[in-house]
């Protein structure tokens, strides 16, 4: 234990300073040429309906590394435990869920004096590294509590950014295809997400000071298609999902810490009994 | 007679050799700075420059005043690299031979 604070405090003490960015997504996170970025989000989620009740409990790690100043490399790994509640039985899994990796590249670059804009597109993969076939004493979990899903996945998408020294804009669009795994196929998704980042108080502008306050508010979007079982499309599967997502960001020379309440204003579950209450996000980010 | 061609002599010597160790005044023009935290790591790139004594950032202006020894390496070129690893444009630099408190 001690030695993993004396780790943390020595990449702590060797940050860079760090930068507002999205909580909710991790495609715009600020990373400079020979930089290094880590993020750790514990995120707490809630669905529920027809007297049942899934829980997620997720640690989610993001680190990203500045190759050149405009192509940076970042990878998320989740260790969650997914907990599904009937009436009937309590089905749980503990463990890693799917690392996705992807690479950015920052194509068209506008600077201003005390503005910036940026287009970058994106473009990764979801691999399988959580297992996809646990069981319990009641057989194969379903789908939703598996800590992966066995398949190799594509996404990419742009993700634009817009600032000026009193807010920040960062907006993505994004698309997930995905594979087959145990004859189940996740629909494909479409999302679109925007954050806007807003300096609190009217504080002297100096790199001098220890530290700024930024209010966020977060939306997104996802369309995701119904999911195939054996070839087969299953009816009642996929949703479409607007929400969105106040925030607060503390941005220290050292450190961001970061929390965020997500809730779902409009949801379309095709008929599923379960659907979105909420999520939370409670953050930790540095440079160095 | 003799002295006082020793300290005329001595005064030509400090005239005709190069000032080592003077400051200067540098105020760098940079684009897309928009943050106060994006301006510290330009100024802890900056002051880790040899010679460099002091850095002041004004983010609204997008101007970095650095405060160095004339020998201190704060060349177009380097400046150019040095900001573009860090995100951010560089445009001009001005030089005065006085460094102003900031």
């Amino acid at each position: 234990m001690r030695s993993v604070l004396f780790i943390l405090f020595a990449i702590i003490g060797n940050s860079w300073p760090a930068l507002a960015a999205p909580v909710t997504f991790n495609t715009a996170l600020p990373v400079s040429q020979g930089e290094t970025i880590v993020r750790g989000q514990v995120i707490y989620g809630e669905a529920s309906g027809g007297g049942a009740k899934f829980t997620i409990k997720n640690l989610a790690l993001a680190t990203g590394y500045g190759v050149t100043s405009k192509l940076a490399l970042f990878g998320v790994i989740p260790f969650a435990q997914k907990r599904l509640q009937t009436p009937i039985a309590h089905r749980q899994s503990t463990g890693f869920g799917d690392a996705r990796v992807f690479a950015r590249y920052t194509m068209i670059q506008r600077d201003g004096r005390g503005n910036t804009f940026r287009i970058a597109p994106f473009i990764g993969a979801k691999l399988p590294l959580g297992a996809s076939n646990r069981k319990d004493q009641l057989g194969r979990l379903p789908q939703a509590v598996q800590p992966g899903s066995g398949t190799v996945d594509g996404f990419g998408g742009v993700i634009m950014t817009l600032a000026n020294t009193k807010w920040q804009n960062d907006t993505q669009i994004s698309f997930q295809t995905n594979g087959s795994a145990n004859g189940f196929q996740a629909g494909r998704s479409f999302r679109a997400d925007t954050s806007l980042q807003v300096r609190l108080h009217d504080q002297a502008l100096t790199s001098k000071k220890a530290a700024y306050l930024y209010a966020v508010l977060e939306a997104g979007i996802e369309l995701r298609a119904r999911d195939r079982l054996n070839g087969s499309e299953i009816a009642i599967s996929g949703a479409d999902q607007i929400n969105l997502a106040p925030a607060l960001q503390l941005a220290t020379l050292r450190w961001i810490a970061e929390i965020s309440f997500l809730l779902p204003v409009w949801q379309n579950t095709n008929g599923a009994a379960i659907s979105s209450d909420f999520q939370t996000r409670i953050g930790l980010r540095i440079n160095y | 007679m003799k002295s006082k061609l020793i300290v005329a002599g001595l005064l030509f010597a400090s005239l005709s050799v190069p000032a080592l160790g003077e400051d200067q005044q540098t105020k760098i023009r940079v684009d897309g700075m928009t943050c106060p935290f994006c301006a510290a790591t330009t100024e802890k790139a900056l002051s880790e420059v040899s010679g460099v004594k002091s850095v002041h950032t004004d983010l609204e202006k997008g101007v970095i005043t650095v405060c160095a020894t004339k020998e201190s390496k704060l060349d177009e070129v380097s400046l150019k690299e040095m900001l573009l690893k860090k995100g951010f444009t560089y445009v001009s630099k001005e030089i005065s031979n006085t460094c102003k408190a900031t």
